[in-house]
Order: C-alpha cells, then sequence, then structure tokens
C-alpha cells in the first residue's frame, strides 16, 4: 500500500508491503494525508505472516538506502518517526541540526558522520556484540549554548502511544533497540572522514573538525552564526580525529578502541 | 593599498591558532590554518601588504621577501573568497 502525508513544505510518499504497518500510518499520520499521490520517498518492510513479527526482520528504506533493520518495531516506529521530524530541522532554529550519527561505548560518545551509520547498519549485529551502540539517527540536534547533544524538540502532531502501539503488535525479548538521544550528551570524540588514502586514525585539529561538522549543519542558513559557536564548544570539548582508509569495520574498530582507551590506539 | 578584514555579517570562531569563518553574505564556511588566521587578524586596513609583511618578518624572524610572496597569496585568496571590506565573493573561488 502506499500513502502521502503533507508535512510542512514536503509531500512524503511511503510504501509498506504491510497491510498492519499501514494500518498503523493511518491511526499515526492521519492528520497530514492527503489524496494526491507522491512517489514514495520512503519504504517499509515488514515480514508477510504477522506471527513473523518481531521474529524476522523489519527494514525502513529512504530510497534505496536502509536506515534500520531491527526485530523491533518500538525501534523501526521511532526511527521512522524521527525521520519524518528531521524533514523540518532545515527550517527550525531551535537547536543545530547536524547530518551526524554517534556511537557509544563504556558510557563515552562519540559524534561519527551520517554516511558512516549508513555503512554501518548492516555491521550493528557485530557492533553491538563488541559492546558498541550505534544510534539509529543519521541527523543529531546540538544545544548552541552548551554544545551538548540534546534530544529533538517533536514537532509531529503524532498520538503520544503511537510507537508503543506498533511495538504491541510484536513485543521483543532482548530485541536490538537503537539508540536515541533522550538526554542530553556530552561528546567526547569527534571522528570526521578524512582523505582514502590518510591513515586509519589520525588527530585532527579542533577548527577543522568544526569546518567539517559545520559543512554538515542542516539549518545553517537559518542559525546562523550561532551554530559556529555551539560546535566550537563541542570540539574544543572532545577529542577530534580523521578517519582514513574505504574499510568502514576499521573504522568502526579504531573508533571502538579509542573510546574504550579515552586516548587513540596505539595500532591506528 | 592597504587591505581590511570584513567585519559585517562574518562570524569567526577561534581554536588552536587556527580558525573558522561563516560568510552569513555567501553561507560559505572557510577553515583557515594558524598562518592564515594570522594574517586575517592583523588585516585591519592601516598598513599595506609590504607593511604588514616587514612586520611579520621582523617578529619571527623570517625572510621578509618570502613573507610578503605568502601574504600577497593570502590576500588574494580572501580577496576571491569576499572575505574583505569592499570585496564580492568571485564565482568558483
Amino acid at each position: 500500500m502506499h500513502r502521502t502525508y503533507e508535512l510542512g513544505p514536503a509531500k512524503v510518499g511511503i510504501r509498506t508491503t504491510s497491510p498492519t504497518f499501514g494500518a498503523w500510518l493511518d491511526y499515526a499520520l492521519s492528520p497530514y494525508l492527503v489524496s494526491e499521490g507522491s512517489d514514495p520517498h520512503y519504504s517499509v518492510v515488514l515480514p508477510e505472516r504477522s506471527e513473523e513479527l518481531g521474529r524476522k526482520l523489519s527494514i525502513l528504506y529512504a530510497g534505496t538506502i536502509p536506515l534500520v533493520r531491527t526485530l523491533d518495531l518500538a525501534t523501526l516506529g521511532r526511527v521512522f518517526l524521527d525521520e519524518l521530524e528531521s524533514l523540518s530541522f532545515p527550517h527550525r532554529d531551535d537547536a543545530i541540526y547536524v547530518n551526524a550519527g554517534f556511537a557509544c561505548l563504556g558510557g563515552r560518545t562519540a559524534l561519527i558522520p551520517a554516511r558512516l551509520v549508513h555503512h554501518l547498519v548492516r555491521l550493528r549485529g557485530q557492533l553491538e556484540r563488541a559492546g558498541v551502540t550505534l544510534s539509529s539517527t543519521k541527523t543529531v540536534a546540538v544545544d548552541p549554548g552548551s554544545g551538548r547533544v540534546v534530544p529533538v524538540r517533536p514537532t509531529l502532531n503524532v498520538p503520544a502511544g503511537a510507537v508503543d502501539r506498533l511495538a504491541g503488535l510484536a513485543p521483543v525479548d532482548g530485541g536490538r533497540g537503537g539508540l536515541f538521544v533522550d538526554r542530553p550528551l556530552d561528546v567526547d570524540v569527534v571522528c570526521w572522514l578524512d582523505d582514502v588514502d590518510a591513515a586509519l586514525l589520525e588527530p585532527m585539529p579542533p577548527a577543522a573538525a568544526l569546518h567539517n561538522l559545520a559543512s554538515e549543519v542542516t539549518n545553517l542558513p537559518v542559525i546562523g552564526g550561532a551554530a559556529l559557536g555551539g560546535l566550537a564548544v563541542l570540539v574544543e570539548r572532545a577529542r577530534c580525529y580523521g578517519l582514513g582508509g574505504d574499510d568502514a569495520r576499521d573504522m568502526i574498530r579504531a573508533i571502538a578502541e579509542t573510546l574504550a582507551s579515552g586516548s587513540a590506539p596505539a595500532s591506528a | 593599498m592597504k587591505p581590511r578584514a570584513r567585519e559585517e555579517g562574518l562570524t569567526i570562531a577561534h581554536l588552536d591558532r587556527e580558525a573558522v569563518i561563516y560568510d552569513e553574505r555567501s553561507g560559505d564556511l572557510h577553515h583557515l590554518n594558524p598562518t592564515a588566521t594570522l594574517v586575517f587578524q592583523l588585516l585591519d586596513g592601516s598598513a599595506t601588504i609590504k607593511e604588514l609583511s616587514a612586520d611579520i618578518a621582523e617578529a619571527f624572524g623570517l625572510n621578509a621577501e618570502e613573507v610578503e610572496g605568502q601574504v600577497r597569496s593570502l590576500v588574494r585568496r580572501f580577496r576571491k573568497a569576499g572575505l574583505l571590506d569592499g570585496e564580492v565573493a568571485s564565482k568558483g573561488g
């Protein structure tokens, strides 16, 4: 089934293979439903049989890019709603919205490029066995004053229990929940992509890290110079590294070692 | 000519002797290394490139001609990027 929703200035087409998810869409996003069609921007693939929900993977795609593959419908629903919320980011001035995700290990947090998060979605299981939790979002909100990563202020009019209602279709024991920002987070490490020819992990001057982060701010024209100030606070408190090479597994290993050790690993 | 760095419409963050500049007029971001940051800070419209270069060479014990070459090159880049007073950013630059 296919639905089109008008979310602010954007018309968003959503296709799903699942009548169950379709019914949830009708419940969660009814205020935004429009009759005119739009090419599918998101595709949501759930197991065909209801008894397979929670046992086989459900996948959310943006175009052809898998954003999340999970057994846990709560994770799927939250990532999906976060994605729709992110459509408003370029027009907002309540935070600095940066195309980035994050990885956590041992209570430390590394900010990483959104592109790397996309590459790592398929490796989420391996990452979690290594103790690394990877964010399910590809845009983070940074508070301009404190430089901390903060929860996104929701603006979509979605019923309060919408995610719980979806999760209730297939409760998962020990499902691989995604990582979301539910409280302000300090960023310990900033890792950004460097040249393919560069070393796997090398210290990056904070100004270079700031330039890289600022280049990924989706609402820079709206928030202007305040973005530089907030991101400068963030990088001043963090250790900043450039990631070289082209192997996402090597990169995440280097990030994990950096987070685990509290400094750059000697082998990198 | 005594070049002067633009003040209006620029947000500058200084970190470890380097700088990042956001130009609200063009929407461009610039990353300045320590040398470029120093020169940009000194472009206050009070000195010619030759005078400025001589001051830097004397302060750091460097060859004045080499310094002048670097300063001219940087000022050209600042001008092309529209970061100097009375200048407009060049397309593609």
